[in-house]
């Protein structure tokens, strides 16, 4: 083995015994500022030109991360900068040309990329993690890359290119992810574009995960698709909490009653309630709707010529039905679409029930419930020390 | 207007010979619902639904669809609705979603005819004692039917079959429904909390965005197993 490749694996190495001595508990995102600290670096965020630096003066050693960038590059450049102290280099100042291409790195930066990516998804994290987001399809796809990344913390190309690291997937593959970027895997994921903020981490929850519980951060989209078949009458409605609803609803001022005989009365429909929003719980519903099953028969207008499709039900074709052919089947299962955003920090246990949509009191015919715990997001998104050293400087200066 | 002045003249009205509203419950079997309204309809005896849905496969998977509504009337026929009653909470995937032993039967038998869809082709089909099976997309306005009313000009989405039993027509203009308009009156199968007692009229408006097909049921002869 050459020296070149003896120090980069030196560097993984070392990512692992740095775990094993702070007993890092892996199957969760690894807790990289923490990690920081406990290594006795002061942690700093300001905002910069630059991802990163670490400085070493003497016995007193920091890093300094840009407040400016998200919680994923924030990580991978602290997990950097640690490994520059670990490996017992100088000071650095790190921007993109020396985070964003191997080829033109120095060995000591090479090795503290190596370093970061080990130390943020070591092989054990890493396994743990997959297992969670393979999906039917087996193979990783865009998708699932994603769905890596967010559950352990880290850049969707960081993630792709660990992965291709691990023989875990073909490198020209990972290639080709990290050029299609995240948004393209996160909008085949949801099956539509953002909604509110492209950055927003994506959660899709179906009838498979009932009772599951999970960890987002507060702005994040958390996409419930569970099966509806419209010819049943029954939909998805909120049990608890009912959340924050900002779509706009015009009620009509009036509603025709039919008495089931000759007889129809105009009546007022009952004002809308002040400000026609749910209380705000801080889980708000920015989006609903219905998908409908794949294979329904398609909507047209209503000025629109007899449709193709009627001869889907031409009788010369039914008489001679031998189980061959796509035929428009009547009652099929879509589902009902819901976008859940958490506006605050808080836990929310959400409960569903498909219901008649003319009479939510009846019985249930499915119930989907599942817990959501909205945290902030984990950046220094401020100037100035991290918080929990700010209390110990205070601590160390009373003392002197 | 006067609470006491009726606002509609049927035209045709059924619903005094057909036999009570089904719920169909969570499984989706609004088509063997309708169908078998449509068929009771001309044999004047109550038939079974379950048998219906049950028969409609084979072809493999094609419950819900007119090729497997064509297969089962067409073959294996319905049998009275008591000699194999209808379960909402059936699970017509196990293995032994099968007919009872001991039915025997008479099979009543019928063969499938597309119509004309509009209100004309209704009143004509009704006028001469058949009830349309009507295939349509599901609108908000047909999911709550408040008042016993569906309105509107979406187009919905999804399906779903009703039996058309009447059309009445306005006397008086209502809200946006002027006089002379036709109303579509449909039975749904989802029990007579929906509408007005499990029934509800459909605007033409409403009617022309939803509706996809329209069939009707001539009846073959009947044959005991």
């Amino acid at each position: 083995m050459s020296v070149f490749r003896r120090n980069l694996a030196k560097a993984s190495m070392e990512a692992s015994r740095l775990h094993k001595r702070m007993d890092t508990p892996l199957d969760r995102p690894v807790d990289v500022f923490l990690l920081a600290q406990r290594l006795g670096l002061w942690l700093t965020a300001q905002p910069l030109d630059t991802y990163g630096f670490y400085l070493r003066q003497g016995d007193v050693a920091g890093i300094v991360v840009n407040s400016r960038h998200p919680e994923s590059l924030q990580r991978y450049t602290c997990a950097h900068e640690i490994g520059h102290h670990v490996l017992g280099h100088e000071s650095h100042a790190d921007d993109a040309a020396t985070l964003g291409l191997y080829s033109r790195l120095g060995q000591q930066e090479l090795q503290a990329q190596v370093f970061a990516a080990s130390l943020l998804m070591p092989l054990p994290l890493a396994r743990h993690v997959l297992h969670q987001v393979r999906t039917e399809r087996g193979s990783l796809g865009p998708a699932e890359v994603y769905l890596f990344s967010r559950n352990i913390g880290v850049s969707y190309a960081a993630a792709a290119w660990q992965l291709a690291e691990y023989n875990l997937l073909p490198r020209g593959q990972a290639r080709q992810l990290v050029k299609q970027g995240a948004a393209a895997a996160k909008d085949e994921l949801r099956g539509t574009t953002w909604v509110e903020d492209a950055r927003a981490d994506v959660w899709v929850l179906d009838e498979r995960w009932n009772g599951i519980a999970i960890i987002c951060r507060v702005g994040d989209e958390v996409h419930l698709r569970l099966p509806e078949d419209l010819s049943t009458g029954r939909v998805w409605t909120f049990d608890s909490p009912a959340p924050g609803d900002d779509r706009e609803v015009v009620p009509a001022k009036q509603v025709l009653r039919w008495d089931g005989a000759a007889d129809i009365q105009a009546q007022p429909t009952n004002p809308p309630s002040p400000g026609g929003r749910a209380v705000d719980i801080g889980l708000d519903l920015v989006r609903e709707s219905h998908i409908r099953a794949a294979g329904q028969v398609s909507a047209r207008p209503a000025d629109a010529t007899p449709p193709e499709e009627l001869a889907l039900f031409d009788l010369n074709e039914l008489s001679h039905v031998d189980g061959e052919g796509d035929w428009p089947v009547i009652p099929a299962a879509g589902r009902r679409a819901m976008v859940l955003v958490p506006r605050s920090v808080g836990t929310f246990r959400v409960a569903l029930s498909l219901r008649p949509a003319w009479n939510p009191s009846e019985p249930a015919a499915g119930k989907f419930t599942f817990r959501l715990s909205a945290k902030e997001r984990k950046w220094l998104s401020g100037a100035g020390y991290a918080k929990p050293q700010k209390d110990l400087r205070v601590e160390r200066l009373a003392a002197a | 207007m006067s609470p006491t002045s009726p606002v509609l003249n049927w035209i045709v009205d059924h619903r005094p010979t057909v036999s009570p509203v089904g719920d169909q419950g969570p499984r989706q079997t609004c088509l063997a619902w309708a169908a078998t309204a449509a068929h009771e309809q001309h044999v004047r005896d109550a038939l079974s639904v379950e048998y219906l849905h049950w028969a409609s496969d084979p072809p493999a998977g094609a419950r819900g669809t007119l090729p497997g509504l064509v297969s089962g009337l067409g073959n294996k026929g319905q049998p009275p609705a008591a000699q194999w009653t209808y379960d909402e909470d059936l699970d017509e995937t196990a293995a032994t979603y099968m007919p009872p032993s001991s039915i025997t039967g008479p099979f009543r038998r019928s063969l499938i005819r597309i119509v004309d869809e509009s209100p004309d082709g209704l009143i004509k089909e009704l006028s001469e004692d058949r009830l349309p099976i009507a295939g349509i997309r599901v609108t908000q306005a047909l999911l709550t039917a408040p008042g016993g009313m569906v309105d509107g000009s979406d187009a919905g989405t999804d399906g779903h079959a009703v039996a058309v039993v009447g059309v009445a027509e306005t006397v008086v203009p209502l809200a946006s429904i002027p006089t002379g308009a036709r109303l579509i009156c449909v039975r749904n199968s989802w029990g007579p909390t929906w509408g007005t007692k499990g029934y509800a009229l459909v605007t033409e408006t409403a009617w022309a965005a939803c509706v996809v097909f329209a069939v009707v049921l001539e009846p073959a002869t009947a044959s005991a197993r």
